[in-house]
């Protein structure tokens, strides 16, 4: 109920509050409606796998256009848990643990930055263990914890061999009786309605949603998401929205979304809200109230990275030279260690500004960049969705 | 050694939008009719992602694709060259028994008779996209938030079928440069989903199927080429949308041996296909093949699905509709 009534009060919010008009993404991190649709057609363009969508008509804001009121990349693979990256034996390598990433000043960074707020933690991606192994059990509210009870819905549906009605038993709805059991059907043979295929030999068998069948950890479960990126007025950045599918792709209930957010995250900034371009429907949603002051860190830096490339493609070296250079370097050294993909935009970035950084000196990381960089704050939270394409690429 | 071909089959990715958009549908144009609503569906080109613990490369299924623009009319053309939009007949039943009870054989050898005559027709304007109908019986149980529903993607038992004569492999071992290139214009600039090639001065040049007979009047069999966004990711098994269109270039233009070249997310792999020899010369016009392709549920058994909307549901509005 204080959920709904605070659900009210943030439409309403969102409602009287001003759109932003000027520019401040270097700043503060925040972007207008207008960097957001630019930002938008550059991800679009990079990664066609995103695309524009316009939502439902008595939704639409009126301050993005018509066609482009939100983005959305349909059938994002989840191959597995963060319970099983969390916890899983075998498979996890050298590359696996988690790595603070500080944006603050690295003096926070060396002293674990546990106590600071914000901090973010970028699970799985390289080096050794964290400092955070001891603020894992903590989330005892997530059923995440002991793989069995992880996958309880899907899992326990896949064990009881109920019948062909498809997912009868998904949830605990107390009145059944209303609609005839389906799988009362198998046992009289129509199950499939009758229905008897000839034997075709040309189709694949498929090993039938192996995922589903077992229970044990690390084997691929193909969960997939729609991802949906919105402009959020309010806080004036972007949002993301998760949208579960499970491995026979049925929607999943919005709290399962939360098996696949990093532990740290999950019920503190990820949340189960109304989706504001549908009437109806709630999402598992980041709640965007941290993302100014990340970006604005995260841009900090990858602009700083950014414009030292351009500077070197444009001068060859020598801005690694000085006392400033130096400890420049060392802070790009770990940017670069934690993501990879951040030095893959960071030498996109330089190679497109190379041509117009000549003349003008560098340009740093343009608004159009946003959503890419946004994107890769986002796999920190979401590590095993993979939202993030700018690796492959 | 030639192994028989296997086509990967389609399984069904609904969004919650679509049933929105189809409770919308029911309670405000439907009403009690059940009659056939036509809808559309699309499938995207075979994705892999790359599994950041292991390391390995893994495919994603063959998905058709359904969501609240299935039931516009206007969106017949493809959202992006990427994807490829396929026509289908939705049938919404009021009640559960009419949803049992329904004779899905029939309503399935209706679509499989309809492709059986455009595979047989001899007119120039058959497209790959008509060959490949696909069936959605649904019923939804408004009150609670409940879609029931079972796709079927009619696809015509070719007997002898298919072999893929050696291996799949990757194009860019197997056609030159030019060729590869060309088939990538052609695949960003058309609009269809399938396109005849034969070997030119500058790569490949291309046709529609509908033209096989002539296009490939005086091409040798080893050097006819099929190119077609393929939404299968399995190594060897092309997707369930080439196994109408080789029928039909069969059927209709006696094209029994051919050179595929399936495009995928970000490379190609193309094999030679052969039918089976011993009955590769068929003549009489016989009687259609029986129909197969009844979406299979999470058991892989030949069954219906539920989807269950009622936990994505805002509870402030289902508090608002609650009566």
């Amino acid at each position: 109920m204080l959920g709904s009534i605070q659900t009210q009060f943030w439409t309403l919010r969102d409602y009287l509050s001003p759109v932003l008009l000027h520019s401040k993404f270097k700043e503060s991190g925040r972007i207008t409606p207008e960097e957001f649709v630019a930002a938008g057609d550059y991800l679009v363009y990079k990664f066609p796998t995103w695309s524009w969508e316009s939502g439902e008509e008595g939704r639409r804001r009126e301050y993005l256009p018509q066609d482009k009121q939100f983005l959305v990349q349909r059938n994002v693979p989840c191959l597995r848990r963060v319970s099983q990256l969390a916890y899983g034996g075998g498979l996890r390598g050298a590359e696996d643990g988690e790595t603070m990433i500080s944006f603050a000043e690295e003096a926070a960074a060396a002293a674990g930055g546990a106590d600071d707020e914000e901090d973010w933690v970028a699970t799985h991606t390289t080096g050794k263990d964290g400092p955070t192994p001891s603020s894992a059990p903590i989330i005892g509210d997530i059923p995440d914890d002991a793989p069995p009870s992880s996958q309880s819905l899907s899992s326990q549906f896949a064990a009881t061999s109920l019948g062909g009605g498809g997912g009868e038993d998904k949830e605990e709805m107390p009145d059944l009786d209303d609609i005839p059991d389906m799988s009362d059907d198998e046992d009289e043979g129509l199950g499939g309605g009758g229905v008897v295929e000839e034997e075709d030999e040309a189709a694949l068998k498929e090993p039938v949603a192996e995922g589903t069948s077992s229970n044990s950890d690390n084997l691929i479960q193909v969960r997939t998401y729609d991802c949906s990126i919105t402009y959020d007025k309010y806080y004036q950045t972007p949002r993301m929205w998760l949208l579960g599918y499970d491995e026979s792709r049925t929607p999943l209930p919005p709290t399962t979304a939360l098996q696949d957010v990093s532990t740290d995250h999950a019920q503190k900034t990820v949340t189960i809200e109304p989706f504001p371009h549908s009437s109806s429907l709630s999402m598992a949603s980041v709640h965007p109230c941290k993302h100014s002051s990340v970006m604005k860190k995260v841009i900090e830096r990858m602009d700083g990275a950014v414009r030292r490339a351009q500077l070197a493609a444009g001068e060859g070296q020598g801005v690694e030279g000085g006392k400033e250079g130096k400890e420049k370097g060392r802070k790009w050294g770990i940017l670069g260690k934690k993501k990879d993909g951040t030095a893959a935009v960071a030498a996109e970035g330089a190679k497109e500004g190379a041509a117009a950084g000549e003349q003008e000196g560098p340009e740093g990381l343009r608004v159009d960049q946003y959503l890419v960089v946004f994107l890769k704050f986002m796999s920190s939270i979401v590590p095993t969705i993979e939202v993030d394409a700018t690796n492959s690429i | 050694m030639p192994t028989p071909l296997q086509f990967a089959p389609f399984s069904s990715s609904i969004s919650p939008s679509f049933w929105q958009s189809l409770t919308t549908l029911k309670l405000q144009v439907l009403k009690l009719s059940d009659e056939p609503v036509p809808i559309t569906g699309s499938y995207s080109k075979a994705r892999t992602v790359k599994d950041r613990l292991t390391g390995d490369e893994v495919g994603m299924g063959c998905v058709l694709e359904l969501d609240e623009r299935a039931f516009e009319q206007s969106s017949t053309k493809a959202p992006s060259a990427d994807r490829v939009s396929v026509q289908g007949i939705l049938r919404n039943y009021n009640t559960i028994e009419d949803f049992k009870n329904a004779d899905k054989t029939a309503l399935l050898d209706s679509l499989g008779d309809e492709i059986w005559s455009r595979v047989n027709s001899s007119s120039s304007d058959v497209e790959a996209e008509a060959l490949n109908p696909f069936l959605v019986l649904t019923f939804a149980d408004l009150k609670k938030y409940r879609y029931y529903y079972w796709c079927g993607f009619p696809a015509l038992l070719q007997k002898p079928g298919w072999e893929t004569e050696g291996e799949w492999r990757s194009s860019s071992g197997v056609l030159s440069e030019e060729q590869i290139s060309a088939v990538n214009a052609r695949q960003q600039a058309s609009s269809s989903s399938f396109t005849l090639a034969k070997p030119s001065s500058n790569g490949f040049a291309f046709s529609p199927i509908s033209s096989a007979s002539t296009f490939f009047a005086d091409v040798p069999a080893a050097e006819r080429t099929l190119v077609f966004l393929d939404p299968s990711s399995h190594a060897s098994a092309p997707g369930w949308p080439l196994r109408n269109v080789l029928t039909y270039l069969n059927r209709s233009h006696s094209v029994s041996e051919i050179r595929v070249v399936a495009v995928r997310d970000s490379s190609s792999r193309t094999a030679i296909l052969k039918l089976k020899p011993s009955e590769a010369s068929t003549s009489a016009p016989e009687s259609r093949p029986s129909v197969v392709g009844w979406g299979k549920n999470d058991k892989g058994k030949l069954g219906p699905r539920m989807a269950n909307l009622a936990p994505l549901m805002d509870p402030t509005k289902l508090a608002d509709q609650a009566v």
